[in-house]
């Protein structure tokens, strides 16, 4: 029982990370139609930043939030204005932005071994090995942080899009960009700002577990993975399906450690993906487009 | 009669290699009521899809109130007070009744009067005040029609063009319709209507123009073309 309480906990803890990391990759492909294959390279360089931050300048990683967001938005919307605007979208555009946004990453990847070496990284704290006691089980304190801000961003996200007037004109390009146009909205513009956003979340989310696991220029592939299968189980684009989506790859991941042995543990969510695509393609809650 | 408030002069308009338009012109009076009439295939859609900037034209300009649009992007025209009801509705389905007329009032000029246009549209059609937190895409498509109006009205236009409005309604809705365009026409709102039903358009508008392939075939009071016999053969099948 006690275990039970343990894994379920630690899965909890999980899906605020997963959640985060598929808001990312979600928004962008509900919005734009691009599967933005340069995502796990900008996890991993929102944990170089962090790590940057804390190491050189002594930043606590919680405090570098703000600043990573800022670079992480910025660097999308550069991303967009850059390479994206120019490619054909939708199932024509399919393969153009998929090779060059996975040649973005190479790029971002091979830059990072030139910066930081092959050596693997974490950011470690005075309170990083800290922990309390929760319903009898130990939790470490940066499990539990990364757990409230995992909670916290996709509340502001779906305020966001749902109370504002910027957010409301996001979900209406991702349904039908020419009436957007016809009111006045500038559809490039929120093409822009809708990238940046998704490339903040994916930042933030490299920034929140490099201070749980160990991270290196080639990481991101297994967490852009896993945010493939939380967006597709979450149905593309639905905010509280995306989180539901994620609570449970977490929970069948943790869970699995029970009957499996831990190297196949992490197939499990492809397994996942597989059975949805072919079960179930609209995802778990049917498909909504930024609803 | 004074300066046009809409001039189409001379523009050109392909999809590809496919051209639609052949320097097509004509002119709509501030306070005017105009059908554009036209087989299907005529080009009345491209027009109306080169007036609002969807489809700049290759050759030739759209001016409004004597200024070209040729700088003026696409967003930019809603602003100046052009307004489209495009054909099909093409409302966010997944958007609210109320979120859907709100963003009609995106554009600066418009979204300080949001409230006010508002109430002004629900005033006009209660069925949206009584559905305004369901999603549009559960509306019926006379409901749809009128979001879609309603949409188009909060950005407080100038010239409202509506692309087919009538197109798959009920006829006691057509005749809604019809009469809410009238009564528009008679706040001094300018008009230019693009419609299948020739006897229901002739009806309520005071002028038309006619499109074949893409050039300009004739153009007259409604009175003339409704008189005309080759009207009556090629579009009424009279």
């Amino acid at each position: 029982m006690e275990r039970f309480i343990d894994l379920a906990l630690s899965a909890v803890l999980l899906a605020g990370l997963y959640a985060t990391m598929a808001y990312g990759l979600g928004i962008i492909y509900g919005v734009l139609r691009v599967v933005n294959l340069a995502h796990g390279g900008v996890i991993m360089m929102g944990a170089y930043m962090g790590w940057v931050l804390h190491r050189k300048l002594g930043v606590d990683p919680y405090l570098s939030i703000p600043i990573v967001v800022a670079a992480s938005y910025l660097l999308g919307v550069a991303m967009y204005r850059v390479l994206v605007r120019h490619l054909p979208r939708g199932a024509a555009g399919g393969p153009a932005s998929l090779l060059l946004l996975f040649g973005f990453w190479l790029v971002l990847r091979n830059g990072a071994y030139l910066l930081f070496t092959g050596d693997d990284q974490s950011i470690t704290t005075a309170w990083s090995t800290s922990s309390v006691v929760v319903l009898g089980s130990q939790l470490s304190v940066s499990r539990l942080a990364v757990l409230a801000i995992g909670s916290v961003i996709p509340v502001g996200l779906h305020l966001f899009l749902h109370r504002t007037h910027l957010g409301r004109a996001i979900r209406a390009v991702a349904q039908n960009p020419d009436s957007c146009t016809l009111v006045g909205v500038d559809v490039e513009r929120i093409y822009g700002i809708t990238f940046g956003i998704g490339t903040a979340l994916a930042g933030v989310a490299g920034l929140l577990s490099a201070t749980l696991f160990a991270f290196n220029p080639g990481s991101g592939s297994s967490e852009l993975l896993k945010s493939f299968v939380v967006v597709v189980l979450g149905g593309m684009g639905s905010v509280p399906g995306t989180g539901l989506a994620a609570l449970i790859l977490a929970v069948v991941e943790v869970f699995a450690i029970l009957v499996l042995p831990s190297y196949l543990t992490s197939a499990v969510g492809f397994v996942m993906l597989v059975l949805v695509l072919v079960i179930r393609p609209g995802g778990l809650f049917g498909h909504r487009v930024l609803g | 009669m004074s300066d046009p408030l809409l001039q189409v002069e001379a523009i050109d308009v392909a999809y590809g290699d496919i051209q639609v338009l052949y320097g097509l012109s004509f002119e709509v009076h501030a306070g005017e009521i105009v059908t554009l009439l036209g087989s299907n295939g005529a080009g009345k859609t491209t027009t109306l899809r080169a007036i609002t900037g969807l489809r700049p034209p290759q050759a030739g300009q759209v001016r409004f109130r004597g200024e070209s649009l040729a700088a003026v992007p696409a967003a930019g025209r809603a602003g100046l007070g052009i307004a489209l009801v495009p054909e099909g509705r093409e409302l966010w389905p997944q958007l609210t009744v109320k979120e859907n007329l709100e963003l009609g009032a995106y554009g600066p000029q418009a979204r300080p009067h949001a409230k006010q246009n508002l109430e002004k549209v629900f005033t006009m059609f209660p069925r949206l005040e009584e559905r305004q937190q369901q999603l549009a895409g559960s509306l019926s498509g006379g409901e749809q029609q009128m979001c879609a109006i309603g949409r188009a009205l909060m950005s407080e236009p100038v010239l409202l063009m509506l692309d087919e409005p009538s197109l798959g309604l009920a006829p006691i809705l057509v005749d809604q319709v019809m009469r809410t365009i009238s009564d528009l026409h008679a706040t001094g709102m300018t008009i230019l209507l693009v419609e299948q039903n020739l006897h229901r358009a002739l009806e309520v508008s005071q002028r038309g123009i006619v499109i074949e392939t893409g050039r300009l075939r004739l153009h007259g009071s409604s009175a003339e073309l409704a008189a005309s016999p080759e009207i009556r053969a090629a579009y009424l099948g009279l």
